[in-house]
């Protein structure tokens, strides 16, 4: 049980001259405790997909298992509340939708809109505060005044508060700096370790999608390109250039190494430290004399 | 080389409290690229908008093109110094792109004529001239990263500022923007300031300046600031995965040296290929 499509159509601007198809013919299938990256120039259609994981946009065809509820495309689907609840998106910059005085109100928000008591809400916001690796000190202050890295985890917090079993992402690392950048990985990962949390994640940087990603799910013009292992897919040149996918940074050192110096290396080596070993093997040797 | 922005002395705060900008001392040259690289906090944002007169600093002097800032100054000054933000969205005021251009130079009572004549140049300069009429919100960030360079240029300042122009764009946008950056330092008349904490950027420019909790903490060139592991990571900036690789083959003393830059590398492991 995690989350199905079957057959998903999506258009946009349906019956006007706007019209555009954004997904097309869509068969996904999700299991939980997964790390999966959703990767695609923009415009590619991975909002649209992430947004009908918590039916915040709903099929024109097709249908979306989400858990336990079915979502069918072209009817009225009704009490899929409770599946915003179960599956936590996190839109790109959720900073800036913080709003509330304190903090503590703005994490309180959502288990409260789910009829969690104010006394639960209060337990629940301080647990997520810890998991997004932040003081308890800043329960009191304005969301407002926090530094752009620690606005973006009150507003994750906010979202891990309703204990949802899949965390979607939406570009989470855009515009942090690349120590930011490597907690918040790190905060992710340890969610879907400790918590065993589903985390499904849209972006833009290879080198965190090789270092975390178990599967990636490229999508292209509204369809799925690619829905397989992390490095079947940056192993494979044809595909990268058939979609003009970003390669991870070490992948590129790689493919230089072996066009200049004429050998050929593993592309699947993933750390400096195998990379190195690779190449003093191929190349004969440590030097010693030198 | 002529100094065209010197800082001396310079402190800031926001609360009265903290200081934002730490006795900072910086001075950047005619037609210099310099990269400014911070984390987040290390008083980079805080500079740019001090340099343009956006806030005003608690003591000490920001000299640009030899006039000292000031109230009496600032708009003088802005005629120096033109600056693209961090987020595309939050800059546009005209309806179409063209006006948009224009807004900054309607300010500056510049005749219809010679804004005309800016605009398609500009325009052109960062290849958006199919947009002309385009509603700005439609763009993608990275089209709308380049109107808002556009309408930089249009005011023709000495001096340019990228504040994390970059660091919101997917990876096309951002190849974009720096190819763009890079044009405007080959055609040799801006003096560039980047705010980035993105190190491939930081690569390309002439001197790298590192802030640290307000101030300047080490500046040089981008060879040599990257490779300074202690430094970079004192700094919350990591190293480029060239250097790392280079500590490691070091140990087998496959290569001798620590390269910041990729070919430099490459080229070395190759002549080492060779005479092994």
């Amino acid at each position: 049980m995690g989350i199905q499509f079957d057959k998903v159509n999506y258009l946009y601007a349906r019956g006007t001259s706007q019209e555009k198809a954004a997904l097309i013919d869509i068969d996904l299938n999700i299991d939980l405790n997964d790390f999966i990256a959703i990767i695609g120039h923009t415009g590619s259609g991975k909002s649209t997909l992430i947004q009908h994981m918590n039916a915040i946009l709903q099929p024109t065809s097709g249908v979306v298992k989400i858990l336990d509820k079915t979502i069918i495309g072209g009817r009225k689907n009704r009490d899929i509340n409770i599946v915003r609840k179960r599956v936590g998106l996190v839109f790109q910059f959720p900073e800036y939708q913080l709003f509330e005085e304190t903090v503590e109100k703005d994490i309180m928000f959502g288990p409260l809109n789910f009829g969690v008591t104010k006394e639960e809400s209060a337990i629940k916001a301080r647990e997520a505060l810890k998991w997004v690796g932040l003081d308890q000190d800043l329960l009191q202050r304005s969301p407002l005044n926090l530094s752009g890295g620690q606005m973006r985890r009150v507003a994750i917090a906010g979202i891990l508060a309703m204990e949802p079993d899949v965390l979607v992402l939406d570009e989470p690392i855009a515009g942090l700096d690349p120590q930011g950048q490597k907690e918040m990985m790190e905060m992710f990962y340890n969610l879907h370790v400790n918590q065993q949390k589903t985390i499904i994640l849209v972006t833009h940087d290879m080198n965190y999608v090789a270092q975390y990603a178990n599967r990636i799910i490229v999508l292209n013009e509204g369809r799925i390109g690619f829905d397989g292992n992390t490095w079947d897919l940056f192993a494979n040149y044809e595909l990268i250039k058939k979609y003009h996918l970003d390669l991870p940074d070490i992948t590129k050192l790689i493919i230089d190494i072996e066009n200049k110096l004429g050998i050929e290396l593993d592309h699947k080596i993933n750390t400096v430290e195998n990379l190195a070993q690779a190449l003093v093997q191929a190349l004969g040797g440590a030097n010693h004399v030198r | 080389m002529k100094p065209i922005i010197e800082i001396t002395d310079l402190y800031f705060s926001y609360d009265n409290k903290n200081l934002a900008i730490n006795n900072l001392n910086l001075i950047i040259y005619e037609k210099e690229w310099v990269a400014i690289l911070g984390h987040n906090g290390s008083g980079k944002s805080t500079l740019a908008k001090l340099l343009i007169g956006l806030l005003e600093p608690l003591r000490g002097t920001i000299k640009v093109n030899d006039k000292i800032l000031s109230q009496e100054t600032v708009y003088d000054i802005r005629r120096e110094t033109g600056i693209v933000f961090q987020n595309p969205d939050n800059q546009f005021v005209g309806s179409t792109v063209a006006d948009d251009i224009a807004f900054g130079m309607e300010n500056q009572q510049i005749s219809r004529e010679e804004m005309k004549k800016r605009i398609d140049k500009y325009i052109k300069k960062v290849r958006m001239e199919a947009y002309l009429q385009h509603e700005p919100h439609l763009l993608s960030g990275g089209q709308k990263q380049r109107v808002a360079i556009a309408g930089a240029l249009a005011m023709d300042t000495k001096v340019l500022v990228f504040d994390e122009a970059t660091s919101m764009l997917d990876p096309q946008g951002r190849e974009d923007i720096n190819t763009l950056i890079q044009e405007l330092k080959n055609d040799g008349d801006k003096t560039i300031i980047s705010i980035t904490h993105d190190i491939k950027e930081a690569m390309l420019a002439d001197r790298v300046v590192v802030m640290k909790e307000g101030t300047v903490v080490a500046t040089g060139k981008p060879t040599e600031i990257l490779k300074d592991e202690t430094l970079m990571k004192d700094c919350g900036l990591d190293v480029p995965l060239t250097v790392k690789l280079s500590q490691e083959l070091k140990k087998y003393n496959i290569i001798n040296d620590i390269y910041v830059n990729q070919e430099d590398l490459v080229k070395s492991l190759w002549e080492y290929s060779l005479i092994k």
